[in-house]
């Protein structure tokens, strides 16, 4: 993979982990945010602003594809490159987590 | 027929957050921003109520619709563009706890970058037609005491202007800078 991704990507911001997540399905922006707040109890509400920004920056960095449009909503999917960062990222996390409990990791 | 109101106010591109909260003091008091042309803002006459207004800048404008429409799906009411600023406004209420179109700081630093890097290429346009471009006239034409004068003038220009915009990208760094951003 791209060195220059990876600098960018890894770690990852909490909305751009939540984001790249919930595109293992195609989702469009306002369904995705709906998802977080699911999955978080409401801790995670992701802003319009902030959705649109990071979904760009993922679609032109190659993470995301854009599939079809419904209703002039756009619906976006992961790439192979998307999961290969994500990836990355849920090993990081795996880590961190049995770390912070007082377990290696190996 | 609502009633009308004009008010002439600056706000320069760092401002961006001052601007928001003037339009929001503005409908506060009963005036609904309608558009505006930069320093001009046209209202029309409303309930008092409390509104949020955002301004979100964009250089992505090949699909306008559809990012207006995640705007909307979102509770947000497009009003207005001007140049690269799109102008949101949202009613605020007790349930809704999405006042903002930034939930991260990168977001926010993210938009402040792109005001930067959008306003160094119109420093260069500055620069390039109040210096460069009377420069080189002068050095073809080899021209008269007029053509110093627009030399002159022009560097005028220049530098003027070059001033305000880089004491205007400084401000945005602050601005970063206060966000937590490097």
């Amino acid at each position: 993979m791209d060195s220059r991704l990876r600098k960018i990507y890894v770690p990852m911001t909490e909305t751009g982990f939540y984001i790249l997540y919930c595109l293992r399905q195609e989702m469009h922006g306002y369904s995705i945010s709906t998802r977080v707040k699911e999955l978080t109890g409401g801790e995670i509400s992701i802003s319009a602003g902030t959705m649109y920004g990071t979904l760009s920056k993922m679609e032109k960095d190659g993470l995301i594809r854009r599939t079809r449009e419904e209703d002039k909503r756009k619906l976006y999917l992961i790439t192979p490159t998307g999961e290969e960062i994500l990836g990355i990222e849920l090993k990081r996390i795996e880590r961190l987590y049995r770390n912070s409990r007082g377990e290696k990791y190996e | 027929m609502n009633k009308k109101h004009t008010e002439i106010q600056t706000f320069y591109i760092s401002e961006f957050e001052q601007e928001q909260a003037w339009l929001e003091h503005m409908h506060k008091n009963g005036w609904r921003f309608l558009h505006t042309t930069g320093f001009k803002y046209y209202f029309e006459e409303c309930p008092k109520e409390e509104y949020i207004y955002q301004l979100d800048f964009n250089m992505d404008g090949r699909s306008e619709e559809e990012y207006i429409r995640l705007y909307e799906d979102f509770g947000w009411e497009f009003i207005y563009r001007f140049r690269k600023w799109y102008y949101f406004r949202k009613k605020k209420t007790a349930e809704d706890t999405d006042l903002s179109i930034f939930s991260d700081r990168d977001s926010k630093i993210e938009m402040c970058r792109k005001i930067i890097s959008h306003h160094i290429k119109l420093l260069l346009a500055v620069l390039l037609i109040f210096f460069i471009l009377p420069a080189i006239i002068g050095y073809i034409t080899r021209g008269p005491g007029f053509l110093k004068g627009m030399l002159i003038s022009g560097s005028i220009g220049a530098v003027i202007g070059s001033t305000v915009i880089l004491n205007q990208l400084s401000r945005l760094r602050r601005l970063i800078k206060s966000n937590g951003g490097d």
